[in-house]
């Protein structure tokens, strides 16, 4: 080890001898006149620190996207595509106005004033569900179906 | 956590109404190749602020273009409208979803727009 002094600082160098002279690294510290030291080599602690931050960042991320993902897949599971109901509707257009007519002609609530109060109710619901799914084959089927079992209609 | 839960929400959000248009195209390709007479796509615009509720987001209209097939003109886009409205369960959905208006547009411009809101039946 080597001491070099100065009137203002005192510079110590110190050399790692163990693998002999050709592979010596140097550092170098400088000792300030109050005693403080300060490494040139430490440079590498702010990358350190950038790299930890983006990694936390990017792990947060990856979490969320997996919640995300999980989220979705358990409702997709739950739910079935809603359009196909639509299109299929759409196609059976035709059939739904032919089939409405006809349901409307056997299920209208007059039909049934001279039956049993319940009947009449139950009439004048099947009948105020048809006019809210009247444009949706699938819906009119179904009610046709209620309205079978309901005793209100034969098939 | 809390506020990780939020943005969680906020991504689950936007993706279920990219889910909705994907859904809708998706629907909408199967039954052309099945022999549907139009080819229709969906698409997020910015909607028609006079038709806002609580739960409207930025960009809340829903709009159905037709890209191929048959001639759609405005009776055709009432009727696609009519039954996409009929059905309380998707109107429901949209409104959850946040959006407000939607807009049917046939060939040369003419199609049917409404708020969703009104079209709830209690």
């Amino acid at each position: 080890m080597t001491d070099t002094a100065s009137t203002d600082t005192l510079a110590i160098v110190l050399t790692d001898s163990t693998s002999g002279p050709q592979n010596d690294s140097l550092r170098t510290s400088v000792l300030a006149e109050n005693g403080s030291v300060s490494e040139n080599s430490s440079n590498w602690i702010p990358y350190a620190v950038g790299i930890g931050i983006l990694i936390l960042v990017g792990a947060a991320v990856a979490a969320m996207a997996y919640r995300v993902a999980q989220k979705r897949q358990d409702e997709k599971r739950r739910e079935e595509n809603v359009f196909d109901e639509v299109f299929d509707d759409v196609n059976n257009a035709d059939k739904a106005k032919v089939l409405l007519k006809e349901l409307k002609t056997k299920l209208h609530p007059d039909r049934f004033v001279s039956s049993d109060t319940a009947v009449m109710e139950a009439a004048q619901k099947i009948f105020q569900e048809l006019n809210e799914s009247k444009y949706s084959f699938s819906e009119l089927q179904r009610i046709k179906e209620k309205a079978v079992d309901q005793g209100l209609i034969s098939e | 956590m809390a506020i990780f839960d939020r943005l969680v929400d906020w991504f689950g959000d936007a993706m279920e109404r990219r889910d909705i248009v994907r859904d809708f195209n998706s629907s909408s390709r199967k039954a052309w190749d099945e022999g549907f007479p139009f080819m229709l796509k969906a698409q997020i615009t910015m909607g028609d602020s006079a038709n806002k509720h609580q739960f409207s987001k930025w960009q809340s209209g829903f709009r159905i273009l037709t890209r191929g097939g048959q001639t759609m003109d405005r009776e055709k886009c009432s009727m696609v409208a009519m039954i996409i409205l009929s059905n309380q369960a998707l109107v429901r959905k949209l409104i959850r979803c946040g959006f407000d208006t939607i807009e049917i547009y046939g060939d040369g411009g003419q199609g049917y727009s409404a708020g969703l809101r009104q079209l709830l039946l209690d």
